[in-house]
């Protein structure tokens, strides 16, 4: 994996219409992006779509990263989810074949390595761990799964409308502890 | 706040939720709707995006098929000139990026990577393009800010002008833009030097222009000859110059010898010896002393 530097050398590159620079940003990234993508589709043939998009508007786009805003990963990240949740939201038509979707008993967040622990990361975590442990779980839940409040209802065991209150409400607390 | 969207506890839900990717699909649609319309909205989504944004960090990646980099890699040329491009070109002279944009795909290969360091883009290899571009092979900061920040779509601009056969003399305006200091001469010693020969060549071929092809090979040969020629002569200066500086050191290492530690000085290496030695004679003075105290050779 590269550094967030490098990602951003070859972003710059790419601006300028690089191709070689593109492919080593692919090389560099892909493995995240599809990680991040297939985690909310569940299925190979819709990932590979995304990422198909996802990486076509990197290279468009790429002049839109602002370094001072985010890292490069986190907003390459940001576009492929996106569209996988604009895939994953898309209804399905009638007996449409496809691939069975991947069954995932581990639906939470993986871990980091210490060392890639980032500043904001780290202020991020400790605000989500101030919320009570099943509100850490379902905002974790929503945002690696990026399920529906209907699917979280169900995952959860919890009305739908409670459950959309208590998002709600630790999103509030999450912002204003970042704050 | 965002008076025309209404209740902005409300935007800023939807806002979270729509990075968050709990919205059905009619929410999202709206959440959309108002990303194209509403500001405020796209700036509280871009404050979202970045607060959760490095979350990603705990998701473990899983490496995509291979095949899928091979549908992305043919898509590339077509995806250059898409009209999507069009509103952020805002800013940038627009009159060559019509063209540009047509030749992007033939265009953008022979463009060096001007602004990254990582990939170490060989500079043309053909001595032919006298490369006032280079400058742009060091890259600074505040280029690559400017670069990022959308401002200038550099790409388009660079494009247009590689368009011309040379394949280089597009950088020049970037470089301009980008890095007002000259380059530093000695990071392209070889190309900058066969460029007055290689320029002079177009001007001397019209005066032969009744000449048949083979003058005009001849021509050419004579110029890569006179190149390789420049390019020797420069060698050997160069090696003229580190000489010069080693027999400066070592006279100099001599005289502070004599100078300072004059008794450690081997005799054959002593002032009068030396002399001898050149051939100056000395006159009838008596053989050198070792054994003279140093301050007689020198303080007076």
């Amino acid at each position: 994996m590269s550094t967030p530097v490098e990602i951003t050398w070859l972003l710059a590159a790419v601006t300028k219409g690089d191709p070689a620079a593109f492919e080593r940003l692919y090389q560099a990234t892909s493995a995240k992006l599809y990680g991040v993508v297939l985690r909310i589709l569940r299925r190979h043939d819709l990932a590979a779509l995304v990422m198909e998009d996802a990486y076509l508007q990197i290279w468009q786009n790429a002049g839109e990263f602002n370094p001072a805003q985010s890292t490069p990963l986190a907003w390459m990240v940001a576009i492929a989810r996106r569209l996988a949740i604009d895939v994953s939201r898309r209804p399905q038509p009638e007996g449409a074949e496809g691939e069975p979707e991947i069954v995932d008993e581990n639906e939470g967040p993986g871990t980091v390595p210490r060392h890639q622990l980032t500043d904001d990361l780290k202020r991020l975590l400790t605000c989500i761990g101030r919320l009570e442990p099943d509100r850490q779980r379902m905002l974790l839940l929503a945002y690696y799964g990026a399920f529906s409040r209907e699917q979280l209802s169900v995952k959860l065991d919890m009305p739908v409308n409670l459950l959309k209150a208590s998002l709600r409400r630790s999103l509030i607390e999450v912002e204003q502890c970042l704050k | 706040m965002s008076e025309m969207t209404g209740d902005p506890g409300h935007n800023d839900a939807l806002a979270a939720e729509y990075v968050l990717g709990t919205l059905d699909f009619d929410e999202r649609g709206q959440a959309q709707a108002l990303l194209g319309i509403d500001e405020n909205f796209a700036a509280k989504v871009k404050v979202w995006e970045r607060r959760l944004g490095e979350l990603h960090l705990m998701v473990e990646p899983v490496e995509p098929d291979g095949r899928i980099w091979e549908r992305i890699k043919v898509k590339i040329p077509q995806a250059q000139p898409s009209p999507e491009i069009k509103p952020e070109l805002k800013g940038v002279p627009q009159e060559s990026s019509q063209e540009a944009r047509q030749q992007a795909p033939q265009a953008t290969a022979p463009i060096p990577s001007t602004v990254t360091p990582l990939s170490p883009t060989p500079p043309p290899t053909t001595p032919q393009p006298p490369a006032p571009s280079m400058p742009t092979s060091t890259p600074s900061l505040s280029a690559l800010e400017s670069a990022l920040s959308g401002a200038d779509k550099a790409p388009f601009l660079g494009a247009a002008a590689a368009v011309t056969p040379a394949p280089t003399p597009s950088a020049p305006s970037d470089a301009a833009r980008a890095r007002p200091e000259p380059s530093p001469p000695k990071l392209v010693p070889p190309v900058l030097s066969p460029a007055p020969p290689a320029a002079a060549a177009p001007v001397l071929t019209p005066g032969v222009t009744r000449a048949p092809p083979v003058e005009h090979a001849e021509a050419r040969d004579s110029t890569a000859d006179l190149v390789t020629a420049m390019g020797r002569r420069v060698g050997r200066w160069r090696a003229f110059a580190v000489l010069m500086t080693l027999v400066v050191l070592a006279v100099a290492a001599l005289l502070a010898a004599w100078r300072f530690v004059p008794e450690r000085v081997p005799p054959q290496l002593q002032p009068v010896e030396l002399m001898r030695l050149v051939g100056v004679s000395i006159g009838a003075g008596p053989r050198p002393r070792p054994p003279a105290p140093p301050e007689s050779q020198f303080d007076e």
